[in-house]
């Protein structure tokens, strides 16, 4: 059971030093694997979060943008690209007249902006933190959808041939030594 | 039944055209009407806010939206029912801060929340009235809407102070 103030979740601090190969591979996460919440359970693990912003007006984008980049940086939050895919604009058009009277043609348009964010490998405990901040902070008129890539365990009745059992378990005492 | 039947031959001739100069059959001008453009006064007289001085072609340039919500946006949903909201929203809000609206009501709309912000003239209300009907409205939206509203008002002291300019 790691210490108390250890448990919440640190911001991007890399807090533990790896002691084993196994913490190698959990180092680039802002908390360690070996540390549980509160309620007893391990920390989930995220892969990628994905975060698909869409607006109308382009400045306020710009300005979520902008804000979500100071954000993850104070916070240590690793974004790795920031991208904005192509706009799609709806049209509609208007001619009250059949035929005749095209000078009266009105055409309506809805733009939608969009702007895409990608976070790599952040635990639970800091995607839950960090997006409650940035989703709060959503400006009136703008959507977000937030994609999730959680790293999962092999289930218990899957498991690896026995002759790759036994290799992996040779390289683990070679390992030790 | 004839025209004769409706007016008895004792009657003058000028009454019958007075009675039909009512009903043109000929077929309409089809002028280019603008709408959302006040026409000018006479004398200029008519005051207008800044808002409502700008032509419809003039939003997204130099006024922004009234409404703001996600439905319009691309593969979003709710398209009539924010709008039909919102439209119930401004007819109360009409009625209910009759006299004080000295603006249009901003309606933004962030997660399940509404916000309606605007400006009200102090020239007829006492600040009780106000307070009252700031927690009126709010109670009773939310009640309707079955989501928070908040009433976010700025007062200025008469309508004069939003006047942009006289046409």
């Amino acid at each position: 059971m790691a210490a108390p103030l250890l448990r919440s979740c640190r911001l991007g601090a890399s807090l533990f030093t790896a002691q084993s190969q196994t913490a190698n591979k959990v180092s680039q996460y802002s908390t360690s694997e070996s540390l549980v919440t509160s309620t007893g359970k391990k920390d989930k693990l995220y892969r990628q979060l994905t975060l698909e912003i869409k607006g109308h007006d382009s400045a306020i984008l710009n300005s979520y943008q902008k804000f979500t980049a100071m954000a993850a940086k104070e916070l240590g939050v690793n974004i790795v690209s920031m991208c904005d895919p192509p706009r799609i604009f709806t049209r509609m058009s208007l001619m009250k007249s059949v035929f005749v009277h095209k000078k009266h043609f009105h055409q309506y348009e809805m733009r939608t902006m969009y702007k895409v964010f990608q976070i790599k490998h952040i635990t639970g405990s800091t995607a839950s933190t960090f997006l409650e901040y940035i989703q709060r902070n959503l400006p009136e008129g703008m959507a977000m959808k937030v994609t999730k890539i959680q790293i999962e365990q092999l289930p218990s009745h899957i498991k690896p041939p026995a002759d790759a059992a036994n290799q992996i378990q040779s390289s683990q005492q070679t390992t030790k030594h | 039944m004839s025209v004769s039947q409706i007016f008895p031959k004792s009657l003058p001739v000028s009454s019958f055209f007075l009675a039909f100069r009512g009903i043109s059959t000929t077929s309409s001008v089809c002028k280019n009407r603008k709408c959302g453009v006040p026409k000018v006064t006479p004398f200029r007289t008519h005051p207008l806010t800044y808002e409502e001085a700008q032509p419809p072609s003039k939003i997204y340039v130099t006024k922004g939206w009234l409404s703001w919500n996600t439905s319009n946006l691309y593969e979003e949903k709710r398209h009539a029912e924010t709008t039909f909201e919102d439209l119930i929203i401004r007819k109360f809000m009409f009625g209910t801060w009759h006299g004080i609206l000295a603006s249009e009501v901003v309606i933004k709309r962030r997660h399940n929340m509404i916000v309606l912000a605007f400006l009200a003239s102090m020239e007829h209300a006492l600040q009780r009235q106000v307070y009252f009907l700031q927690g009126y409205t709010e109670e009773l939206l939310t009640n309707w809407f079955k989501c928070p509203v908040k009433v976010e008002l700025s007062a200025v002291s008469s309508k004069n102070d939003v006047i942009f300019k006289k046409i």
